[in-house]
C-alpha cells in the first residue's frame, strides 16, 4: 500500500537530517531515499551495478570504476618505481644548457661593455 | 504523462542594480527551477547562473528516484565548483545561491531545495507551501516560538541556513507531492513573497493563463516596491 504523502515526507526529512548530522553515509542515505521514493511512486527500486562509496560525497557525479574498466585497461610496460622516461630527463638538460648559454652571453656582454669604456 | 503549460519570468525589481535571480525550465524532462544568488558585485549573478546551467544539463533517468539523485548530484557538483570559483575570482568572498526545483512524474512530483526560494501548490483555491524555508525564522516557527505571520515580519526573515555554495558539503531537502488535474504550481524567489501576502498570491494564481498569472505576480511585486529581484515560474499540468 502506498504510504501517505505526509508520512513519506516526514521520513524523507528525517532521513536527510540523519545524513546532515553524519549519522549515515551518503551511499546509505541515497539507497534509503530511493527505496522510500519508489515505494511511494510504485516504481521498482533501481538495481544499481555498484553503490558509490561513502567517502566520495564531494564528487558524486564521478562514474564508478567497474571490473570491466579494469579488464580493459592496458598494462603498462613501465615497472613500478622505475626512473622517469628519458624524455623528461632530457628536458631537464636542455633547460640547464639554455640557462648556461644565457649566463655566458650576459657575462660576455658585460665584459665587452667594460672593455669598450676603458679603451 | 501530462503536457505542461508554464511561464517563467524574472525581474530585477525596483531597488536592485542587478538581477541575481535566475530561472530554468526544461519541460522535456519536467524540471523547473528558481535560483536566487547572493554575494553582490556579480558574485550573486554568477552563482545563480551556475545553478541553473547545471540543472539545465541534467539528464532524466527512467526511474524517478534516480532523477532526484541526478538533480542532487548536479547541485552537489555546482556547490564545489562555486566554492572554488569564489576562492579564485572573488577573493574568497561568500558566494551562494538558493535553489528550489520542481520535478514531475505521472501524477506526482518532487521538490528539491536549499534555502528560502519556494514551491507552492494551488489546489481548490487553497495555496499550500510544499517547500519549507531553510531559515532561522522557520526554525523558530517549527519550534512553535513564532507564528507564520510573525515570521514574515521578523527582522531575521532573510537569514538563511542553507544554500548552494554556503558550505563545503551541500545537503538538499526533498519532499514528494501528488499532482491532480486543476492543480497549479508556483516556484518563486523571496522577492515575490516578501512583497505579496499569501492571499494576494493565491488570488492571482487562481485566475488566468500561466502567462497572465506570472506577469501579474511580477507586476504586483513591482507595484509594492520590489525591494529585491523577483522570479516566478507558474506551471499547469494538463492531462493529454
Amino acid at each position: 500500500m502506498k504510504p501517505a504523502t505526509g508520512d513519506i515526507n516526514r521520513e524523507l526529512l528525517e532521513l536527510t537530517e540523519s545524513f546532515a548530522n553524519g549519522d549515515i553515509g551518503p551511499a546509505e542515505f541515497r539507497r534509503q531515499r530511493r527505496e522510500l521514493v519508489c515505494e511511494w511512486t510504485g516504481e521498482p527500486a533501481p538495481q544499481l551495478d555498484q553503490e558509490l562509496p561513502d567517502e566520495d560525497d564531494t564528487q558524486p557525479a564521478l562514474k564508478p570504476i567497474t571490473d570491466k574498466d579494469i579488464a580493459d585497461a592496458k598494462p603498462s610496460d613501465q615497472p613500478a618505481g622505475a626512473p622517469p622516461p628519458v624524455r623528461q630527463s632530457l628536458r631537464g638538460w636542455w633547460i640547464t644548457a639554455v640557462l648556461l648559454l644565457v649566463a655566458a652571453a650576459g657575462a660576455g656582454a658585460l665584459l665587452w661593455f667594460i672593455l669598450r669604456r676603458s679603451v | 504523462m501530462a503536457d505542461w503549460q508554464f511561464c517563467a519570468l524574472t525581474d530585477q525589481g525596483v531597488r536592485r542594480k542587478h538581477n541575481e535571480d535566475a530561472v530554468v525550465a526544461v519541460p522535456g524532462i519536467a524540471l523547473w527551477a528558481v535560483a536566487d544568488g547572493m554575494g553582490g558585485h556579480e558574485a550573486g549573478d554568477v552563482a545563480s547562473r551556475m545553478v541553473v546551467e547545471a540543472l539545465g544539463a541534467v539528464k532524466r533517468p527512467d526511474n524517478f528516484s534516480l532523477f532526484i539523485d541526478s538533480v542532487e548530484q548536479a547541485l552537489v557538483a555546482v556547490n564545489g565548483a562555486m566554492r572554488d570559483h569564489a576562492g579564485k575570482e572573488f577573493s574568497g568572498r561568500t558566494m551562494g545561491s538558493t535553489v528550489v526545483v520542481m520535478l514531475a512524474g505521472p501524477g506526482y512530483g518532487a521538490c528539491v531545495w536549499a534555502g528560502d526560494s519556494r514551491l507552492y501548490r494551488l489546489r481548490d483555491g487553497s495555496l499550500e507551501p510544499l517547500s519549507r524555508d531553510h531559515s532561522q525564522v522557520q526554525r523558530l516557527v517549527d519550534a512553535g516560538v513564532l507564528s507564520e505571520q510573525e515570521a514574515d515580519a521578523h527582522p531575521n526573515a532573510n537569514v538563511i541556513t542553507r544554500a548552494v555554495g554556503g558550505a563545503a558539503a551541500l545537503v538538499v531537502d526533498v519532499v514528494m507531492f501528488d499532482i491532480q488535474s486543476g492543480d497549479r504550481f508556483l516556484l518563486c524567489s523571496d522577492g515575490l513573497y516578501n512583497e505579496l501576502s499569501r492571499e494576494e498570491i493565491s488570488a492571482t494564481l487562481a485566475q488566468g493563463s500561466v502567462e497572465q498569472c506570472a506577469q501579474s505576480l511580477i507586476d504586483q511585486a513591482i507595484h509594492h516596491g520590489a525591494r529585491d529581484n523577483v522570479s516566478v515560474i507558474v506551471i499547469d499540468p494538463e492531462a493529454s
